[in-house]
């Protein structure tokens, strides 16, 4: 690696820059979806270090929600949304909110082996798998793709259920290398081929995955640069031990995480990271989370939102009492309906996220939002704003708009105070903006 | 039902007696006559002339009358009524209501029981005026002693001067008029005292005409008008209070109810067949009338609609064959026997419903004749079941293997049907044409299908449709909560959401089943409703989270446990009464 690849990665902080209020806003905002004020001010007293350590340290093992086992007795998609997205608007304070991080890399996970229910037809299936980003996401990600190639969910997605012996399915081999593992150009159509046969046999009934060894290509198959008699383990042992594949897991933390458009330098010193953590992600994760690369003055706070990411920064910022059904609502209008990613590919994120359609969706979140604003008690108006915005943009300037809302706060005390603010303050592009 | 009050004069001595000059013969009049000849209500009071109740001194043009009979008795007794829901957390979560309350004693400086008892422990009544857009009130209170009537005046009075930061501001009267003193307490509001009478109203005219009343001892104001003599007769003796209003006043006066839409449920479908001919129709009753009564433990509504013309006398259960008592189980969460009368709603229909509803209704008949190939849906199917619908909530008692992860309560439903084997016959190929199509819905939608199949139970054939068996481990989802099931037998027709229900159903057909009443009933057991809900409360308290709503669910479910609720709708020929019983069972 580079000299100037390791830098990258150096600790921030190693050449005297300073964790201050905005740096712990911007590590909770892209880590945790954003935090209370006295969380805030918790992770400040922590410093850095002790902060990201707790933050991994607690999505290791993500608590279960009490009852939450009962979500399977429903059966119902817009409860498991719920279910879903209510772990990520969790109040801090609480256990759930402590392993926030896993939750925000199940949503990464749920982005990168994008499922949706509109095929899979399954409530239960689709929280199974997410269950299973859930656990798996911070761990070792080669165990996390030989666990994901016989979810019940992906195999009926992927049509992996169908892929036998004498009838070879490819969707799922095709996927595996180009959107999970390695990414186009590192593969040849005979490697698609041979990966499908090692994938053949699985098979989904009702809710029960089994291996049909009776529709299993048990043949020689050479992929990669390895041959032998593979199966699915074996297919994903090939896949992943390719130059490519810490690369590609690399990309899809730095878009996560640090900016939407590419990064190389960055992408490459991270990968040679995963692979010297025998594809561990907390840990690579933990790395990023800590460097200079990760607070770069040119990407904090330029990166847009996901319609859920703006949505629960609102909720935990300002201290708003979101039903997760009604933020599960929100979030689909806005282009992010939990379960139902638009495509193989997932969402696209980025400038995407701020389609003219979706842009309005998000003005109209904000206005019922900011209904859900509490009174500023004890404050008068301009005062609340000033709180508000603190919130929301810890230890930043204020906007270029400020003062028309000072203006406008003056001339008129509105009749609500709290959501007239709140509706200011979230309608404003920094809003959507971590 | 309430007991009648015993010293009502019978419906003949109210039109023939020297002491019922108070009440004018002529169309109401009869009307009051009718609905106590139909024992459904009791006859209209009379009163002495010294003892002329408080209503009698509210404006004759009132549009609504409320009165308490005995006003502190019922409010203490509901005050110490236990049914309060268990909001939480305390006390921001309380009842609205109870939050007013508090606001209106600590205004009052003194708990409202203590204050109606010194004021108005011979009664208090209250009439709205309309006028215009807006509405003039006046109340009276009438004590059985009039010094400390006064006493208890003066403490008020002189709150409200304290309030007004002008201690004795209202020691002395404003002015005078004949025996009354009257005070005028800013522009708003005026308070008269004569003897152990108080009046108060934000209007001159109104105040006025009470006290001039009190000079005309047959004057018995809005009293003599016929509706709100036939809502005074409803009550009970010492029964807490009773309201009437004028639905036509109202009507002109309250622009935010949808007064259209409520006229309306009498010639729509959902309203006829979904709330029975007998509450569509109360929004077009002659008047309205309400009584509530508080006891130790239990709280007792009747709420009566009088002048019901206008419903078609067709669809009441005035006469016919009566439902035979069945399905009174005693595990029952709920249980309902009702009056829907299909057969005449569809012969009748093009005269029943406005013309939109009718073509609405009409499709759906045609899109169900789909299920009844070869008969006619209206004339060979419907018009031939009975109007008494009989219908149970129970626990299921699910078999293992096909168990739901959140059982749900079951129904059950029985309508008696003639024994015709033609019909039997459709009414069976309808169930299982219905569950195929459901299946080809299911196989779209990639989903197991539900089993159909006829099984034996003793003598009886049934057809029953089965989810897929679960594989060990696995958790049925709520669909597993369905497993539907039909029997034609015994003239009568059974169909349960579950086979297992069924099953008991037909058990208890087999007992001695005698013929029940004509009122519509609705019960609902709170014991057995939080049995369930105490079994089920983690998923519960789930779906109450995702939904924004953090309940915590075991107090409500100890709450419930202790109450029972019975209704009935009970019908004369121009009349109609629905009461509710909510009692709390220790």
């Amino acid at each position: 690696m580079s000299g100037r690849h390791t830098e990258l990665l150096l600790p921030f902080g190693s050449d005297g820059e300073r964790f201050g209020r905005a740096e712990a806003a911007h590590l909770l905002r892209r880590a945790v979806f954003g935090a209370s004020p006295e969380r805030l001010a918790s992770a400040l007293q922590a410093g850095l270090e002790a902060t990201v350590s707790e933050l991994v340290a607690a999505a290791k093992a993500p608590p279960d929600e009490p009852g939450g086992s009962g979500i399977e007795a429903f059966g119902l998609l817009p409860l498991v949304q719920a279910f879903l997205v209510g772990r990520a608007l969790a109040p801090d304070g609480g256990e759930l909110a402590r392993a926030r991080l896993a939750e925000r890399l199940m949503w990464m996970w749920h982005g990168h082996f994008a499922t949706s229910d509109h095929k899979v037809r399954d409530a239960v299936l689709m929280h199974r798998q997410l269950a299973l980003l859930r656990r798996l996401g911070g761990g070792d990600f080669r165990a996390l793709v030989r666990a994901m190639l016989v979810d019940g969910a992906l195999l009926i997605w992927l049509d992996g259920a169908l892929n036998t012996a004498g009838d070879p399915n490819e969707n799922l081999a095709r996927e595996l290398l180009e959107l999970f593992c390695l990414g186009r150009g590192h593969y040849s159509e005979t490697d698609v081929r041979e990966a499908a046969r090692g994938l053949s046999g699985w098979r989904v009934e009702g809710r029960r995955v089994w291996f049909d060894p009776a529709r299993f290509d048990a043949g020689e198959k050479r992929l990669l640069g390895r041959s032998g008699p593979l199966d699915c383990d074996g297919v994903a042992d090939a896949v992943l031990a390719h130059p490519a594949a810490p690369r590609w897991v690399a990309r899809r933390l730095v878009s996560t995480f640090v900016c939407d458009s590419p990064w190389p330098e960055l992408e490459a010193a991270l990968a040679e990271e995963l692979r010297r953590r025998d594809f561990e992600v907390l840990p690579t994760l933990a790395t990023l989370l800590r460097s200079r690369a990760f607070f770069a003055p040119a990407v904090r706070g330029n990166k847009i939102a996901s319609p859920l990411e703006f949505v629960a920064r609102a909720r935990h910022a300002l201290g708003l009492e979101l039903a997760p059904d009604a933020a599960v609502r929100l979030c689909s209008a806005a282009g992010q309906a939990p379960l139902l990613p638009p495509s193989v590919k997932g969402w696209d994120g980025g400038a995407a996220w701020a389609h003219p359609n979706a842009w309005l969706a998000r003005g109209r979140a904000a206005l019922e939002l900011a209904r859900l604003a509490p009174a500023p008690a004890g404050l008068e108006p301009l005062e609340a704003a000033h709180t508000w915005a603190e919130n929301l943009w810890p230890g930043q300037d204020r906007p270029a708009w400020w003062p028309a809302l000072e203006q406008s706060l003056r001339r008129a005390a509105p009749a609500a105070p709290g959501a007239f603010i709140a509706e200011a303050l979230l309608r404003a592009p920094e809003a959507h903006l971590v | 039902m309430f007991a009648m009050r015993p010293r009502l004069a019978t419906p003949a001595t109210l039109t023939r007696g020297p002491r019922n000059r108070c009440l004018p013969r002529g169309k109401g009049a009869g009307r009051a006559a009718r609905a106590g000849a139909l024992g459904l209500f009791a006859a209209a009071p009379c009163w002495s002339q010294e003892a002329r109740p408080a209503a009698a001194f509210l404006p004759a043009d009132s549009a609504v009358l409320i009165e308490l009979a005995a006003g502190a008795e019922f409010v203490a007794a509901l005050e110490a009524l236990p049914l309060e829901p268990p909001w939480q957390p305390p006390p921001a979560g309380r009842a609205p209501w109870r939050r007013d309350y508090e606001q209106l004693e600590g205004f009052l400086g003194a708990g409202l029981p203590a204050v109606l008892s010194r004021l108005a422990d011979r009664g208090a009544a209250l009439g709205l005026v309309p006028e215009g857009p807006d509405w003039q009130a006046c109340l009276v209170l009438w004590a059985a002693d009039e010094q400390r009537s006064a006493a208890e005046l003066a403490r008020l009075l002189d709150e409200v001067a304290r309030r007004y930061g002008a201690p004795k501001l209202f020691e002395q009267p404003t002015e005078r008029r004949g025996e009354a003193l009257l005070w005028s307490l800013g522009e708003e509001l005026l308070v008269a005292r004569v003897g152990p009478r108080v009046l108060v109203s934000g209007s001159r005219a109104l105040l006025c005409e009470g006290l001039d009343r009190l000079d005309q001892p047959a004057d018995l104001g809005p009293l003599a008008r016929p509706g709100p003599r036939s809502a005074r007769a409803l009550p009970a003796p010492d029964c807490g209070v009773w309201m009437w209003m004028d639905p036509t006043r109202l009507r002109g006066a309250s622009t935010e109810i949808d007064w259209n839409g409520l006229d309306g449920l009498l010639t729509r479908p959902e309203g006829l067949l979904g709330l029975g001919a007998g509450l569509a129709g109360l929004p077009r009753a002659g008047d309205w009338a309400l009584a509530a009564e508080a006891g130790q433990d239990r709280l007792r509504l009747a709420l009566c609609g009088f002048g019901l013309e206008a419903l078609p006398p067709g669809l009441l259960p005035a006469a016919g064959p009566r439902p035979r008592a069945f399905l009174r189980h005693g595990d029952n969460i709920a249980s309902a026997v009702l009056h829907r009368d299909w057969p005449t709603a569809t012969r009748e229909r093009g005269r029943l419903f406005e013309p939109g509803a009718l073509a609405q209704f009409s499709a759906k008949l045609e899109e169900l004749q789909i299920f009844f190939g070869g008969l006619r849906l209206s004339e060979d199917v419907l018009a031939r079941l009975s109007p008494w619908w009989q219908v149970a909530l129970r626990p299921v008692p699910f078999p293992a293997g096909t168990a739901p992860g959140l059982p749900l309560p079951g129904a059950v439903l029985f309508l008696e049907v003639p024994d015709d084997p033609r019909l039997a016959h459709a009414l069976e190929a309808a169930f299982q044409t219905l569950i195929s199509l459901s299946n080809v819905e299911s196989a779209q939608q990639g989903r197991p299908p539900l089993r159909l199949s006829a099984k034996l139970a003793g003598q009886r054939s049934y057809s029953v449709a089965t989810p897929m068996p679960l594989a060990e481990g696995e958790v049925g989802d709520l669909r597993y909560n369905l497993a539907p099931a039909l029997c034609l037998t015994d003239g009568g027709l059974l169909l349960a959401s579950h086979e297992a229900l069924l099953l008991d159903a037909l058990d208890e057909l087999d007992a001695e089943t005698a013929p029940a009443g004509r009122a519509e009933r609705l019960e609902l057991s709170g014991a057995e409703l939080a049995d369930w809900a105490e079994a089920q409360v983690q998923g519960l308290e789930l779906l109450a989270r995702l939904r924004g709503r953090a309940l915590q669910l075991r107090p409500w479910i100890e709450w419930l446990a202790t109450l029972a609720l019975e209704a009935r709708v009970e019908y004369g020929p121009d009349a109609l009464r629905f009461e509710a019983r909510l009692e709390r069972r220790p």
